[in-house]
């Protein structure tokens, strides 16, 4: 048994690769095109990891950031002066 | 006043809701690669298929993990520019470029080589294969170095400056930061803790194959690498846990004495190994801090200042600033109310600095920084409106750190039968009990990491940064109700994440224990 889930196995698992022998003499790019681009098209499992990476980045950024996380410093202030002077006035009077 | 408390309380949640749930995946990631990095490295020098299976299965249990891990982290940084502006600004430079530089670099780091281990294995060299690995191993660990050293900062502040002027924390000393006790002992007592985490993970899920008869020679296998890791993981994790009570009980005493219920120490004071708390027990009064408890005998005094007869304070000696020789004779040290006064008088000087530039008066500046300089120690107690404001959540500290401690010898129990059993009694693996227990430990070290984090951030309260800026005024002008819409939404996010990682492994652990010779060959 233990043989056989070995032999499985080596084939990489749900990312598995479609091998293509591809011209040793391809430039670095080309290589590295066809790296991302044969294991892109090979994945199993990826797939699936991919678009839930996708839809959780999209919930982040597009979501999360563009409605609900403003750098509010940024928004509200043009210049670093301006800033200091609303961090200042904020930090001296949540004393009093 | 009310809506403030209601804020800070909304966002502390918040930021403590998306850091935990961060942390669920962050160590597993760097574990589980170096886990992975050793076991191709045998395949490397030994041929052997098993070890090319057991290397690709984890791999695959890594990536699954680290696809849903990755960019949980970032909303940490959403949530200080707009819950926590104030206190964005305030630390100047530690949070900015060196962790957007960190950020980058780790991306393209991980992505490169976490490419080249999935999608490379027929494309490049066995030995440049390893190198992605290994490197992608590196590269998880070293993408906590700066925000553990930026937090290490908060606890300790060092080798920064407050520039009045520019109402921020100026780097001027980065080695001072970067080598901080505390950063030293933070990033090495969490890098070992994730590879205790991992080797808990890996033998727990070997010990399903095991229990289910299933693959039984590559368990046995994985265990062996598993144990060795986490063998040597807890080891360094139990020495780095000493070193971070050492900084603790240098450089934040009240939170040492919190995580003791500690309220009136001695010279060689005992360290309570079990205890409950008296929930009636208040600061200042004459009340048993413990219902129960088993103390060790100098147990304290000895794990914060490696000296059995050292004095250790209490929540009370903190706060009246009274420290015993070992004599018995009492030395004065500053109390809290001093500190609250020369945290006003700190805030006075802002002020004196503040009108005398508006002014042009220089020699008023210069006096005015003057006395700011000599005040800014305790600049975060002129917040402050009583010195028991400054004592943090006791119960919650306590706990969180026996949890911590006791998961801590539990877990070096458990690599060591882990060990044993392994190499020299091969049938106690085989014990079903044994497999639960393997098992059950998977959630026993995951606790355990948390309630780490728990000790250290609940611990320190209500210090944003340490004895500078406590964590209400560090708070933005929002309202309650938009972080509390926030929060929600995070939770659900984070959970359906949390549910789609543990069904997408457990999936994957099933069809890989199943899996026939016929659906191998055609697969
Ligand atoms: C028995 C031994 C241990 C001791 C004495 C110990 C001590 C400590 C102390 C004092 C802190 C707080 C540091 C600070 O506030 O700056 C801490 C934090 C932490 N601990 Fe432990 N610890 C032990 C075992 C463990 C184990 C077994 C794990 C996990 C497997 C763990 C994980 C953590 C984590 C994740 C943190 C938060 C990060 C940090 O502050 O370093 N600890 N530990």
């Amino acid at each position: 048994m233990n043989t056989y889930f070995c032999q499985w196995v080596a084939k990489p698992p749900g990312i598995s690769v479609r091998m293509k022998t591809r011209n040793e003499n391809n430039g670095i790019l080309h290589r590295i095109y066809y790296l991302y681009r044969d294991g892109f098209r090979g994945m199993t499992v990826g797939r699936y990891l991919w678009a839930l990476i996708l839809i959780k980045l999209f919930i982040l950024f597009f979501i999360f950031k563009l409605f609900f996380f403003p750098n509010l410093l940024n928004r509200d202030y043009n210049s670093d002066e301006e800033r200091a002077q609303a961090v200042r006035s904020a930090l001296m009077e949540s004393d009093r | 006043m009310n809506d403030l408390i209601t804020v800070v309380d909304w966002s502390r949640w918040q930021f403590a809701l998306t850091a935990m749930y961060h942390w669920l995946f962050v160590p597993l990631t760097i574990g589980l690669a170096l886990i992975v990095a050793i076991m191709e490295s045998i395949y490397v020098k030994t041929k052997n298929v098993k070890w090319l299976a057991m290397t690709k299965f984890w791999m695959l249990l890594f990536g699954i993990n680290f696809a849903i891990g990755v960019a949980t982290g970032i909303i940490l940084e959403f949530e200080f520019g707009t819950n926590w502006s104030n206190y964005s600004w305030f630390v100047g430079d530690i949070f900015g470029a060196p962790l957007a530089i960190e950020g980058i670099v780790a991306f393209f780091m991980e992505s490169t080589f976490i490419a080249v281990m999935f999608f490379g294995w027929k494309k490049v060299s066995p030995a440049f294969h390893l190198t992605a690995t290994w490197l992608t191993a590196a590269g998880t660990a070293l993408s906590a170095l700066w925000i553990l050293v930026a937090n290490a900062w908060m606890q300790q502040p060092a080798g920064m400056e407050f520039d009045p002027e520019q109402m921020r924390n100026v780097m001027d000393n980065f080695w001072a930061i970067v080598f901080s006790d505390t950063a030293v002992a933070k990033f090495t007592h969490t890098v070992s803790s994730a590879w205790v985490l991992a080797g808990v993970f890996v033998i727990g899920v070997s010990c399903w194959f095991i229990l289910k008869k299933r693959n039984v020679d590559m368990a046995m296998d994985s265990i062996k690498v598993a144990s060795w890791v986490g063998g040597i993981g807890i080891l360094v994790t139990l020495a780095t846990g000493d070193m971070s009570a050492v900084n603790v009980a240098k450089h934040q005493p009240m939170k040492l004495a919190a995580m003791e219920g500690l309220y009136r120490g001695s010279c060689g004071q005992e360290l309570v190994g079990l205890g409950v708390l008296n929930p009636d027990k208040k600061v200042g009064d004459d009340n048993d801090p413990y219902l129960f408890d088993i103390a060790i005998p100098y147990g304290l005094s000895f794990l914060a200042t490696h000296n059995p007869h050292a004095f250790v304070p209490g929540i009370d000696d903190l706060i009246e600033g009274i420290e015993l020789t070992r004599e018995g004779d009492t030395i004065r040290t500053i109390g809290y109310a001093e500190r609250i006064a020369i945290g006003r008088e700190a805030h006075e000087a802002l002020r004196a600095y503040d009108s005398a530039r508006a002014n042009g008066d220089d020699a008023g500046m210069e006096a005015a920084l003057k006395d700011l300089r000599a005040a800014y120690p305790y600049f975060g107690y002129g917040y402050l409106d009583s010195p028991e404001e400054a004592v943090p959540p006791v119960a919650l500290t306590f706990y969180a750190f026996r949890v911590m401690v006791m998961a801590g010898g539990y877990l070096l129990l458990f690599f060591a039968v882990a060990l044993i059993g392994v190499y020299w009694r091969q049938g106690w693996l085989k014990n079903k009990v044994v497999n639960w227990v393997g098992m059950f430990s998977i959630v026993v070290v995951w606790i355990c990491s948390q309630s780490g984090w728990i000790t250290a951030e609940v611990g320190r309260q209500p210090w944003v940064i340490q004895d500078i800026l406590p964590t209400r005024a560090a708070i933005s002008e929002i309202s309650a109700s938009s972080v509390m819409l926030t929060f929600w939404m995070f939770a659900a996010v984070f959970t359906i994440l949390l549910v789609a990682e543990i069904s997408i492994m457990l999936t994957q652990i099933k069809k890989y224990s199943k899996e026939d010779i016929t659906t191998i060959s055609k697969s």
